[in-house]
C-alpha cells in the first residue's frame, strides 16, 4: 500500500470522526437552543409530584425556574436526598423517605406520566410539564 | 481439535474477559477490539471460538440483556472483517489502527440494531445518543492499536511459532 493511500485513508477516518463529534455538538446545541426558545421569560412553570405508597405520602409542588434541567432544580431543594454518580444526579430520598435496596424500594422519575429513560440531569425543564417521583417496589 | 488448541482458545477467551473487566471503569476504552483483531491475525478462525467464550463469560457476569444479543454478532463480525482484510492490509498497523477505529465508530450502530426489531424509534434514539461515545471509542481504539498493535502482534506471532516448533 503506497504512502499516499495510507495518508488518504487516515485522513478520511479523522474527518469522519471529527464529523461525528461535530454532529453531536451541533445536535446538543440545537437541543439547547430549542429548549431556550421554549422557555418563557422568567423561567418555566412546572409541577413536581412526590408519591410514596409505603409512607402514605403524596405532595404536589407548583414550581417555577429558569434552570435548564430537572437535576439542577432538584439540587436546589433541601428535601431531596441525592448522590452524584458518573451518570449524574441519583435521587435516594425525599423528606426522609429513603430508598431501600434490600426491599427493592427505589425512586422512579416520570415525565408527564411516562417513565424517564434518562437521569434527571438529562430531563429538560419545560413549561407545563409534570415531573413525578414515585417510590416503587420491585424491579 | 487438539488439546493444545482447545486450551489456547480457552486461555485467550479468559484473557479477553479479564482485559475487559480491567478497563470497565473507563467508558468506551477497551482492549477487546484490539485483541480480537490481533488474535484473528495470528490465529485465524479460532478467534470465533475465543469470542464465543468471551460472550459466555460476559453472560455469566452480567446476566441476559439485549446488549448480549448484540455481542453475539459484533465480536464475531469484527473477527470475520479482520480475516477478510488480512490479505489486503497484512502487517500495516497504521491501517489496522484505522480499522480498529472504524470498529469503535460503528459499535453503537451495531448495538442499536437489536432494538430495530423492538422499537425502530428507540433504536434511532439509542444510536444518536451514543454518537459521542462512539467517537471516543473510535479514538481510543485507534490510539491503542497504533501504540501497541505491532509489538503485541510480534509477540503473539512468536508465541505461535514457538508452539508450532514444540
Amino acid at each position: 500500500m503506497s504512502k499516499k493511500t495510507k495518508i488518504i485513508i487516515v485522513g478520511i477516518f479523522v474527518v469522519v470522526v471529527l464529523a461525528v463529534i461535530g454532529l453531536t455538538a451541533g445536535l446538543k446545541a440545537g437541543k439547547k437552543a430549542a429548549a431556550a426558545a421554549d422557555t418563557p421569560a422568567g423561567g418555566n412553570s412546572f409541577t413536581i409530584e412526590i408519591r410514596s405508597e409505603r409512607d402514605n405520602f403524596e405532595e404536589k409542588i407548583e414550581c417555577s425556574s429558569d434552570l435548564e434541567n430537572l437535576g439542577a432544580f432538584i439540587r436546589t431543594l433541601d428535601k431531596f436526598t441525592y448522590s452524584e454518580s458518573e451518570y449524574g444526579i441519583y435521587v435516594q430520598g425525599y423528606d426522609g423517605m429513603m430508598e431501600d435496596m434490600d426491599n427493592q424500594y427505589w425512586w422512579c422519575i416520570s415525565v408527564n406520566g411516562e417513565m424517564a429513560s434518562t437521569g434527571a440531569d438529562e430531563i429538560l425543564l419545560k413549561n407545563g410539564d409534570v415531573y413525578s417521583f414515585d417510590l416503587k417496589q420491585g424491579w | 481439535m487438539s488439546t493444545k488448541r482447545i486450551v489456547r482458545i480457552a486461555l485467550l477467551g479468559a484473557i479477553l474477559y479479564v482485559c475487559k473487566v480491567a478497563l470497565e471503569w473507563l467508558p468506551n476504552v477497551e482492549l477487546v477490539t484490539f485483541l480480537i483483531i490481533l488474535f484473528t491475525l495470528t490465529m485465524g478462525t479460532d478467534t470465533l471460538y475465543v469470542a464465543f467464550i468471551f460472550n459466555t463469560l460476559e453472560l455469566i457476569q452480567w446476566g441476559f440483556g439485549t446488549w448480549w444479543i448484540a455481542y453475539l454478532y459484533i465480536w464475531p463480525l469484527f473477527a470475520v472483517i479482520t480475516l477478510l482484510l488480512k490479505k489486503i492490509l497484512k502487517e500495516e498497523f497504521l491501517m489496522w489502527s484505522v480499522v480498529a477505529g472504524c470498529f469503535g465508530l460503528v459499535f453503537g450502530a451495531l448495538c442499536s440494531a437489536v432494538y430495530l426489531f423492538i422499537d425502530p424509534k428507540y433504536a434511532w434514539t439509542y444510536f444518536i445518543a451514543g454518537l459521542p461515545w462512539d467517537a471516543w471509542h473510535a479514538i481510543s481504539n485507534f490510539v491503542i492499536m497504533l501504540i501497541a498493535g505491532k509489538p503485541m502482534y510480534k509477540l503473539l506471532k512468536k508465541v505461535n511459532t514457538n508452539e508450532k516448533v514444540s
